[in-house]
């Protein structure tokens, strides 16, 4: 929720609780003044059947006037209560206190309101502050209740009872401060609550800012580590290569001077070729690896994959065999062709390997798969049942100098030379642990060669 | 070749094994050589002996390749320079080689290229 959304429902909240407050207190005030009103509608019916009854009682005419008014009214002593009464044929009313006022307000159709019959309904009209001020009241709006009469002689007499609505109003007030009250605290609730969800909003925001900024430092940061990193690997790369280079070329030289004088021994032959081979290969991994150190691109070839994993195996038999940890090889058949750099896949499916064996106990079993991926992509997947690794660790596996092997038996650059083949491959290097048992997948998918794709 | 006018070829490289395998073959096929394991001794002996040929490591501690070459060429221009090289030195290799060396030889090499290169540079360079 934006802080602007979160203002206007606060807004549009407290304008809601403020208008139901209003119209409510409306109703009520209407529906208090309506009962006051029946009240006094009543209070003037009981004045009339007393009045009619003491007009009644005397055998001879009687003017009904202010004593006997008082005489009757006087039960009902309620203050700021005024009693009137109109005989008939008169247009002034006299009032309990002996005033004789003028008063249209109170005058009612000639047949309504009267007791004698059955339908004397309490009648009641609203009297003005300025007509109640006549009547000696406060300035204040009355209620009139209004009845009357019919005597022996058939004359007939208006009854009417003046209140003020003091109590009503000052209930009303009560119930307005009340409201208003009401209101103000709710109105504070939600002032309240509203503020502080923008707060907490706000310093979410400066949370989440805080956050992103920390994660864009950390990020960077770790941008520099890696660049270090491989600064530090291409320093130690040409370094490797200078001082490798030179011994190499005194083995190659010395294995050129030998082959001619093993002539005739056929072992003694393939052993100096053998030395002379390697002491090349050696020479052209690291010439590789420089490349890459520096950015070059590798040169590729069109190559079988299954052969060239298959050399890659032959490569770290002999550690295997030394480790007492067996391998299994399985290819799929017709596999297409890949594009690579066969000198250094090959290194990265040794380093692969060599990882999957020295993970692995005596007795442990490590699996070489080459096989088509659904996406179409050439797999090379190295299992192995051995110690396994945790997703973490997994993540970090191909950073330089990472390493979980125990000190001295790991540079941590293996996966990170065999992920930074790939990469220049356009593959993927992908370190996970194993999805059924334990144990460790890496897994190399590289792209078919373009005339390959079918 | 003709004994009496084989080439004297000086071999210089820091690790002297280098220098001595090269130096032996060299003369199993008729060459005569001086091998040596120091730039300083090679800057020496330049002044001081007559050489056909120069075979020398680019990087060494006291004085490197380069300043042979440059040497060489400053005591006889028709000299042939073969720079050897390890890897990661390639750009170095050939500054040396635009400063008048013949070739170079990335390590490790095969003795039978490097003794095609010499006599290839010996018979491209007309001796006095």
């Amino acid at each position: 929720m934006s802080p602007s959304s979160i203002v206007l429902s606060i807004v549009v909240t407290i304008a809601t609780l403020g208008g139901v407050a209003i119209w409510d207190d409306t109703r009520e005030a209407e529906a208090a003044l309506d009962d006051f009103g029946h009240e006094q509608g009543t209070l003037a019916n009981g004045l009339a059947a007393a009045l009619k009854t003491q007009a009644a009682r005397s055998l001879v005419p009687v003017a009904l006037d202010a004593p006997a008014l008082r005489t009757a009214f006087a039960p009902v002593s309620e203050p700021e209560t005024v009693a009137l009464l109109k005989a008939p044929g008169q247009d002034d009313f006299i009032t309990s206190t002996g005033k004789h006022v003028w008063m249209p307000a109170l005058e009612l159709d000639g047949d309504t309101c009267w007791i004698d019959r059955r339908e004397a309904w309490p009648c009641w009209r609203r009297v003005t502050a300025e007509q109640a001020a006549l009547l000696a009241l406060p300035l204040r709006t009355a209620m009139a209740g209004i009845s009357g009469f019919v005597d022996n002689d058939g004359q007939r007499w208006r009854v009417a009872v003046v209140a003020t609505a003091r109590r009503e109003r000052d209930r009303e007030k009560r119930a307005q401060w009340r409201l208003l009250l009401g209101f103000v605290l709710s109105s504070g609730l939600v002032l309240a609550f509203g503020t502080l969800a923008l707060r907490m909003q706000r310093s979410e925001l400066a949370f989440a800012r805080e956050l992103a900024v920390k994660e864009a430092v950390r990020a960077r940061d770790e941008r520099l580590v890696r660049a270090d990193k491989l600064a530090m690997l291409g320093a130690l790369a040409t370094g490797i290569a200078h001082e490798v280079s030179t011994p190499l070329g005194v083995i190659l030289g010395r294995a050129e001077q030998l082959a001619p004088r093993v002539e005739g021994d056929e072992r003694a032959r393939r052993a100096v070729t053998s030395i002379a081979e390697q002491a090349q290969r050696i020479g052209r991994i690291v010439q590789a690896f420089l490349t890459l150190a520096r950015g070059g691109t590798p040169s590729l070839e069109r190559v079988a994959p299954a052969g060239l994993a298959k050399v890659a195996i032959e490569l770290v038999e002999h550690r295997f065999h030394r480790a007492g940890v067996g391998m299994r090889f399985a290819a799929q058949h017709d596999l297409p062709q890949v594009a690579c750099d066969a000198r250094l896949l090959e290194q990265a499916l040794v380093n692969l390997l060599l990882n999957a064996c020295d993970a692995c106990d005596p007795g442990g079993r490590v699996e070489l798969r080459v096989e088509r991926s659904d996406d179409g992509k050439i797999s090379f997947v190295v299992v192995d049942d051995g110690e396994g690794i945790t997703q973490e660790d997994a993540l970090r596996a191909t950073e330089p100098f990472f390493t979980t092997k125990p000190e001295g038996k790991g540079t941590g650059l293996g996966l990170a030379i065999t992920n930074e083949i790939v990469l220049h491959h356009q593959g993927k290097l992908t370190i996970a642990p194993r999805s059924s048992g334990h144990g460790t997948e890496a897994r190399i998918d590289l792209s078919v060669a373009e005339k390959e794709r079918s | 070749m003709r004994p009496g006018c084989s080439p004297r070829v000086l071999i210089v490289d820091d690790e002297f094994d280098m220098a001595i395998v090269i130096a032996e073959e060299l003369g199993d096929r008729g060459f005569r050589t001086v091998a040596l394991s120091s730039g300083r001794e090679a800057l020496r002996r330049l002044h001081q002996d007559i050489f056909d040929a120069m075979i020398t490591d680019l990087r060494m501690p006291d004085v490197d390749g380069l300043e042979l070459v440059r040497v060489s060429q400053e005591l006889d221009p028709s000299r042939p320079v073969i720079i050897m090289t390890g890897h990661g030195a390639i750009d170095t290799a050939v500054e040396a080689n635009r400063q008048g060396a013949y070739h170079y030889l990335t390590k490790p090499f095969s003795l039978s290229t490097l003794v095609h290169v010499l006599e290839a540079a010996l018979a491209e360079t007309p001796r006095l």
